[in-house]
């Protein structure tokens, strides 16, 4: 295949990629926390074509002796930001919100300790008890300051979270005395290495002690940090970050990418069919 | 007889090439930092036409000056010089991102040249490499490396650690982290012999020219001096690949290299005559 078949081709590929990108925030720009993502792209490899044969006769030469063809662009990586997504004031009381762009809920899932900003949580009946249990909307219990889920008696009356992720639970039985909660919260410093779990949770390589002594992340306790760089906000959802203005201008501009590829292929086909049709 | 047969042929070969040159330059359209091509079509070396002696020796026919002309037998691509005319500027609010301003340099009233500025980037075995290419990340132990991972470096060429993704960097390259403390500066490096970088895929150039004058920290070059701003945090320099100007010049290319091969329908339809119709009785 020509040089430029396959570099218009391999390119078309991964602009594909970059589009696929662009679908799938688009698709969730109702999701509750939601971080968009990028696409990055570079130039592919270059071939370095020696034919010069004689480098006395090649005068005025502004470039090294050779002649290096770039084989297209290629896809560098896929990152993450993390910039807030708008507040949505719901009024519902189990819906919470982070502000800061850093912070993340720590959420048990699978065995493992994942992360969420989506703070829609529920409350489940814990089996064969009188309990119940904070969770994400898809059943993954919260954790609390001691890596514990939050679980207390059924008939509560009112559920309260300050600025600093205390919950406080008072109950309708005056003899119950009200219990506190320390919601946990991550600092995630380094937020390209979050991978999508699904589910609005996202996981980091490896396991999470290993990550904290590398300084991925702290697990804070907001009532001890001093900037105040994270609160909570109690009645309120973070949407998602993905600007449709932005998305679908992007959209636009890798689909017109993708078919000047397109007509780079066509123009290689009918150089190629010229040679075929030299003679008559 | 038929010299131009050839000739046509290395027009197309040198279309062709630069066909390869301009289908590179619009899939990297969309590239950050990435320098269009410019290929240059060189003649092949010139050959003395010479007319031979003809008729009797002191005849009237004897030729004053047997000399016609050169010749050029052909053409070859002779090289693809990266343009370094800076891109147009986009605004990420990404921190990791920065864009060199090339805009804002002087011209060299010696050379009366303009140079561009360079990231230095350190491979795997430690070489160093430059790139135009500011779209960064923290990666794993919290070094600053470009999106393919290699760490960019500081003014002593180390790493830089910056721990999170909230740090500041001032218009001269000044880091500073999200604890206020003062972490060095970014190496930006100048240079006016674009030419001698090559570029070498993953957004990296190679000094290829004489060590001595390869890219200089921007401390070190009187001509900057005066300016203060060098980087811009928050911003990435696009590709100066122009699409349409592209797509104009793809056209052409590909009309030269029809016109190329018409060149030689012609010659063989000559040589068909040539072959099957002279002599025939």
């Amino acid at each position: 295949m020509s040089i430029q078949m396959s570099t218009a081709a391999s390119t078309m590929r991964e602009l594909q990629k970059k589009i696929d990108v662009i679908a799938n925030n688009i698709a969730n720009v109702n999701t509750t926390g939601y971080k968009r993502q990028e696409a990055r792209f570079s130039d592919a490899l270059v071939q370095s074509i020696e034919r010069q044969a004689q480098p006395q006769q090649e005068g005025g030469r502004i470039t090294p002796p050779g002649l290096r063809i770039g084989s297209g662009a290629k896809l560098a990586q896929m990152s993450i930001r993390s910039e807030q997504g708008s507040a949505q004031l719901t009024g519902r009381d189990l819906d919470f919100m982070i502000e800061g762009d850093s912070g993340y809920f720590r959420v048990a899932s699978d065995g493992t300790t994942r992360y969420t900003r989506d703070g829609s949580f529920q409350l489940q009946p814990v089996l064969n008890s009188d309990q119940v249990r904070l969770v994400t909307s898809s059943g993954d219990s919260v954790l609390d300051s001691n890596n514990q889920p939050i679980v207390f008696d059924r008939d509560y009356e009112a559920i309260k979270v300050n600025a600093n992720g205390v919950m406080e639970v008072t109950f309708k039985d005056q003899a119950n005395q009200p219990v506190s909660f320390q919601l946990s919260i991550a600092r995630v410093n380094r937020p390209n290495l979050l991978e999508k779990a699904g589910g609005n949770l996202y996981q980091l390589p490896g396991n999470e002690p290993e990550q904290i002594a590398i300084g991925t992340l702290q697990v804070v306790n907001l009532s001890q940090q001093n900037d105040k760089k994270l609160q909570i906000k109690q009645g309120a959802l973070e949407t998602a970050n993905v600007d449709m203005t932005e998305e679908m201008t992007e959209l636009i501009s890798t689909q017109r990418l993708i078919q000047s590829q397109g007509r780079a292929i066509s123009f290689a086909d009918d150089m190629m069919g010229l040679v075929n049709t030299m003679r008559g | 007889m038929f010299r131009g047969l050839y000739t046509a042929t290395s027009g197309m070969m040198a279309h062709n090439r630069k066909q390869q040159i301009l289908t590179n330059n619009l899939a990297n359209a969309n590239t950050p930092g990435f320098k269009q091509d410019q290929t240059t079509l060189r003649a092949f070396p010139a050959q003395l036409i010479q007319a031979m002696q003809m008729g009797d020796k002191g005849g009237k026919h004897l030729i004053q000056n047997p000399s016609i002309g050169t010749l050029h037998t052909g053409v070859h691509a002779q090289e693809a010089i990266p343009s370094f005319s800076p891109g147009p500027l986009k605004e990420t609010g990404n921190t990791t991102d920065f864009s060199l301003l090339d805009e804002a340099l002087p011209v060299n009233p010696e050379t009366e040249q303009k140079g561009t500025l360079v990231f230095a980037v350190a491979l795997d075995d430690n070489q160093i490499r430059y790139t135009k290419n500011g779209q960064f990340t923290v990666n794993q132990e919290g070094v600053l490396t470009t999106s393919e991972g290699y760490p960019v470096l500081n003014q002593d060429l180390q790493p830089i650690q910056v721990n999170s993704n909230e740090f500041k960097v001032l218009d001269n390259g000044q880091i500073i982290l999200a604890n206020g403390e003062n972490n060095g500066q970014l190496w930006i490096g100048y240079t006016e012999e674009t030419g001698q970088l090559e570029k070498e895929g993953h957004g990296l150039l190679r000094w290829e020219g004489n060590p001595e004058n390869r890219p200089q920290g921007v401390d070190e070059i009187e001509l900057l001096n005066n300016i203060g701003t060098f980087v811009k945090q928050g911003f990435i320099e696009q590709s100066n690949v122009d699409v349409s100007q592209t797509m104009t010049e793809m056209i052409t290319t590909y009309r030269g290299f029809e016109s190329n091969q018409k060149v030689i329908q012609a010659y063989d339809r000559s040589m068909e005559k040539t072959v099957n119709d002279i002599g025939r009785i």
